[in-house]
Order: structure tokens, then sequence, then C-alpha cells
């Protein structure tokens, strides 16, 4: 106990110094929560867009579907999950889609794409990018020979809106099947990618034209068949305990049969997004411990002159029995409560200025086109990230003790007499 | 019996002028209770032979017995907790821990020991009131007299009761009061709890207050 005492003692004996490492410290983690948050939050702006865009929260498919990709894997019990989903109130809107992989020819050359036979108004609901209409509507009718396509497809096919496009595409039995469509809407998919690879076509009308539906059924105002249903929760990032208790909620009771329903979340749906908020977090830690070790240096420094200055001192200490391991705790605590008391002040401003700026957000005039151009906002909304501050606290913990490491080595090759001789 | 056996003790430092010899074969016993004076001019070995009693340094050959404990053949680690339980010192510039208060630094020699707080508490004000400080019992070094450090350094060397005190030049700092006040304590300290000193110091009042006094010369007894 009394050697945490002078421990904390011989820290104030210059106080000047040491309140200089602990306002570095303050400083050094104040800004490193606050580059984590700033990024964080860039990257969050950045994923929820590309999930609003054309990904949703939260995907439904058949297994064999997954594996697959045929034509008849639909989804086998359409009507009881989207009840599941009507009555979870953490659901707020949800679509279904068929999904057609098709070869498109019209104006001056052909694309293989990828046909989503959407219900129009629920799609919109779900997703942003068939919101963002340039050119033309997003379908006029619900059912109909209309095709939606993204401006890059459109450029490179040479058509414009009421121009005539040809989908060819595999039935229900396996035969190759081409339909007529005509172009109404053009939209601004969020890259270019996106826009020269996906169409939108009414889901009932290529239900049909892939055999999937009757011509009775086509007339039927509700979904009546999908490959995969999209929905969208409050929070994104909550999205693992929404799914997992869809799931659990569907399966209950459920034969065999319906365990081939699949239910993923943007992270499994699109894995890159989840892998690259891993590789952020460990990044930020990475960026975050560059930053300690550069202070560590400093107080290595100042324990380094602490220990130099106590040369005397430190050889009574020897003298009168204090042991090696008591003089290595001694440095060692000594260098540890010197970084721990810059800690708080660092974690307490870098967590009010986060609270303070995810609600007012910063602006970035200079780079707002770039921005928009990427799909972003060109203000950015950090965020608050308690999850990173017990890392810090361990870091901080490691760097001190491998701080005192080198000023304790020092302190033990002191010799009793030649130390208590200096002046 | 003796409570200190120097036998044939040598101590030679090697230095760029070639070797020093510090201490040349001194034999030499200290009885338990005895309050003893190694005296001599500078240079002539008193410091050095101080610092081989206390285990601090280690002689070139010879041996040391303390109370029947041979040291010079100990281990490092071994040497540290014998001082520790077995030596007070007392050190011409007092060297008090300056972040401790008085009764602090008495008690810490206790705390080192693993002494429980009441009763490290209870022995350091003891000791405190023994050499007339106890209303410094909370003053800092940087608050006291250089005296009054001294007094808090013997103190602290008598807390856990040690075998013995060796002090090195212990009045070498001090102004005539405060070196009569110190002598007085330490006087009484070895009449009342029988604790042995052992001085080394050229200076007169402590030489005349010896009950024996070692003359060392060129490291040697003479």
């Amino acid at each position: 106990m009394k050697i945490i005492i002078i421990a904390w003692r011989n820290i104030w004996r210059t106080p000047w110094r040491s309140l200089v490492v602990i306002g570095a410290m303050s400083l050094g983690v104040w800004s490193g929560i606050f580059m984590m948050g700033w990024a964080n939050g860039l990257n969050d702006q950045r994923t929820i867009s590309i999930l609003d865009d054309n990904i949703g929260h939260g995907r439904i498919c058949s297994r064999y579907f997954l594996e697959d990709q045929e034509v008849f894997s639909t989804i086998n019990e359409l009507k009881p999950i989207e009840k599941l989903l009507l009555s979870d109130s953490n659901i707020t809107t949800f679509s279904s889609r068929v999904i057609c992989n098709s070869m498109i020819q019209g104006g001056s050359g052909s694309a293989p794409v990828i046909a989503y036979g959407v219900n129009p108004s629920s799609e919109k609901r779900v997703f942003k990018s068939v919101q963002n209409i340039s050119s033309g509507v997003f379908f006029k009718r619900q059912v109909g020979d209309e095709v939606v396509l993204g401006e890059a497809l459109a450029r490179k096919l040479e058509i414009d809106i009421d121009d005539r496009v040809v989908l060819t595409f595999q039935d229900i039995n396996g035969d190759v099947r081409s339909a007529l469509f005509w172009l109404v809407g053009i939209y601004n998919g969020a890259s270019s990618m996106i826009e020269e690879s996906i169409i939108y076509v009414p889901s009932r009308t290529i239900s049909f034209q892939m055999g999937l539906i009757d011509s009775i059924k086509l007339s039927n105002e509700s979904q009546i068949i999908a490959h995969e249903i999209n929905y969208r929760v409050k929070n994104p990032y909550e999205i693992e305990k929404v799914n997992n208790a869809l799931e659990t909620s569907f399966l209950k009771n459920r034969n065999a049969e319906s365990q081939s329903i699949v239910f993923r979340t943007w992270k499994e749906v699109s894995p890159d997004l989840g892998v690259a908020d891993a590789i952020l977090s460990q990044s930020l830690l990475l960026f975050m411990m560059i930053i300690l070790l550069a202070m560590s240096f400093g107080i290595l420094n100042t324990m380094l002159m602490a220990v130099l200055e106590r040369t005397r001192e430190l050889g009574m200490l020897m003298a009168i029995g204090m042991n090696k391991k008591k003089i290595f705790k001694l440095i060692v605590i000594e260098t540890i409560l010197l970084s721990f008391v810059g800690l708080p002040f660092g974690l307490f401003l870098g967590h009010i200025s986060l609270l303070v700026t995810s609600k007012t957000g910063i602006t970035l005039k200079s780079v707002e086109q770039g921005f928009e151009q990427m799909g972003l906002e060109s203000t950015i909304y950090p965020s608050v990230v308690p999850e990173y501050y017990l890392p810090i606290v361990g870091l901080v913990l490691i760097l001190s003790f491998l701080s005192a490491l080198y000023p304790a080595r020092k302190a033990l090759k002191l010799n009793p007499i030649e130390s208590m001789s200096v002046l | 019996m003796s409570l200190i056996r120097l036998e044939n003790l040598n101590k030679i430092y090697e230095s760029q002028a070639g070797e020093v010899i510090a201490i040349n074969g001194v034999s030499l016993d200290f009885k338990a209770g005895e309050f003893s004076s190694i005296v001599g001019p500078s240079g002539c070995g008193k410091t050095t032979l101080l610092n081989v009693i206390g285990g601090l340094d280690k002689p070139t050959s010879g041996k040391i017995w303390i109370d029947n404990t041979e040291i010079t053949s100990m281990r490092d680690k071994a040497l540290i907790d014998f001082r520790l339980k077995n030596i007070g010192f007392v050190f011409q510039a007092y060297n008090l821990i300056p972040v401790l208060s008085a009764i602090e630094n008495t008690a810490f020699i206790l705390e080192l020991q693993g002494v429980e707080k009441r009763v490290r508490n209870e022995r350091a004000m003891e000791l405190l009131k023994a050499v007339g400080l106890e209303d410094k019992a909370d003053s800092r070094p940087n608050q006291l007299s250089g005296g009054q450090q001294q007094r808090v350094a013997v103190a602290r060397a008598l807390a856990s009761r040690p075998q013995f005190i060796l002090a090195d030049e212990p009045t070498a700092n001090l102004d005539s009061k405060s070196t009569e006040t110190l002598l007085d304590i330490m006087a009484e300290l070895n009449i009342k709890e029988g604790t042995t000193f052992v001085f080394s110091t050229h200076d007169q009042r402590v030489i005349d207050r010896a009950r024996r006094i070692i003359y060392l010369e060129d490291g040697q007894i003479k």
C-alpha cells in the first residue's frame, strides 16, 4: 500500500513535468477516440447508404435458391413469413422479389443482367436506389411489360424512355424464353456496376413469363411468389438479434420442409461490408496503439529522468532493505499511475466531443461534391464508440508497463553505495 | 560472545592508477550493546569498513559473521533481506524519503517487513517520542531541520529493533546543539534498549562519547 502512496506522491514531486505528460495523454486519447468515432461514423454512413441502396437489412430466401439460383427454388411459405414480418415491431418494412438472370437486348447491343421482379410500391419503401429515378417513373402499373434500368446500362445500350428491350431468360421448365418490355424509367444507382447489372420489372409480369404463376394469378393483387424477401429494421446494427428472433419464431413448430428457409443478415448477404467493419475496427485500434506508443516514449523519458534524479534515494531504499522486486514495483506503479491520470480525462473529453458532434454533425464543404458522387452526405455524424474504451484502457496499461521496463531496469542496476555518493 | 566478527577483512579497489587498498587485513569483534566509534583521517577506510560490515559492499577477502551468520557468501537477495531484518543504517546525509512524513519514514522499514499498520504506527510514534519529535510526526523532511531529519533517520534505523546500527558520519552535517541532542538520544537508546551502535566519524564530539574507539589508518587498525 505504501508503495502506491510513494509512487503517487513521487508523481507530484515535479508537478509541471507530470502535468505535461498527463496533458499529452489526455490529448492523445481524446484525439484518438475522436478519430475512431469519426471513422466509425463515416463507415456507418457508407454502410447504411449501400444497405439502403440495394441490400436491405435482412434477407429471407430458400436454401436451394441460395445454393443453385434455380428458377423454381421459390419461398414455399411466403404468406406465413409475410405475416411474421408484419407482426414484428422491429421490422419497419419489407419487399419480395422474383429474381431472373437474363440477357437484355436493345438499341445497340446486349448485356447480362439480373432482373428483379418487384412490387413497385413495397420495393420503393425498402430501397433508395429505386427512389432515385433520373428519367421517367418507377413503373406506371403494378403489372405490365415495363422495365426500369440504370443510367449506365441505358447509355451502354443507347436506349431511352419508351424504347423497347428484349429480355431472354430460362423459364421454370428450363426452356429459353424471350419477352418484350418497354423502358419506363431510368434510375441513378450507387455505382455504375449496379446500374449496368440490375434492372427492375413488375414481379407478377416476370413470374408469369417465367412460368411461376398462371394467367389467373397474374391478375391477383397481392404478391404470390418470390425468391427472396428483403426487410428493414429500426437499427441495422442490431440486425442479428432481430434476424435470430425471426428465424426462431418461424421455425417453431414447423416441419422439415420449413427448415429450407434461410434468414440472413446484411453481414451475411454482403460479407464484404461486415469484413470492412471488422477491418476498420482493427485499424482504428492499431491507429490508437500508434498514438499511445508515441506517447509511451514520452512517459519512458519522464520516468527515466525521474529515476536518474532519484538515484541517491533509490540507493538508500536498497541499502535499508527494499528488495529489487519492490523497487521494480515502485517504478512500474509510478509509470502506470502517471499514464492513468490523463486517461479518464481523455476518455471523458473524447466521449463528450463525440456525443455533441454525433448530434450536430460536421459538414465538410470542401469535399461535398466528391462525397455526393460516392452517394454519401457531406455532413458526417461521428459515432460514440464506448466499445473501444476498454481496449484503450488495456492498451494504456500494457504500454505504460512496457515504458516502465527500461527505467525500472536502470533503477535495478543501481549500486546502493555508488548511488548514495551521488550529490 | 561477539555480535559482529570480522576475520582478516580486505577490500581492494581497482582503479586506473592501480590497486587501492581500502581495508587491509582487519580482524575485529563487536559485542552486543557496544557504543563504538571507528575513527581516523579522511580516506582511511572508515566508510568502506562500515559498508562492508553492513553488507552494502563485498570484501575482496575475509569473512564477516553477524550473530553467527556468515554474510560474505550470501547472495544479493538474501543479503538485502538480512539487512532489512538485522541492521539499521544512519547516513551522513539523512537520506529520508522526501514524499513521506516523519512517522511514515520511521514506519517504512516495518512496512517493508510486512508489519501490521497499527503495530508499525505505534512503534514509529514511540520512537519519534524517544527522539523528541512526536510533534513533527506529520512533517515531511523538507519541513524539518537537519538535526531533526537525522533524528528521524535514527528512529527509522531503530524501528525494526535491529541487532545493531551502523551510523556513517551521523553528525557531519549538524551544528553543535543538534549533535549533542542526537548523541544524547543515541546514548540513551544504547543504555535503555541495549541497541548496539557502530559509528564511523572524525567528529571529536562523537569520539568523546564513544565507549570504544577503533583507530583506522590506511585501512589497518592501529
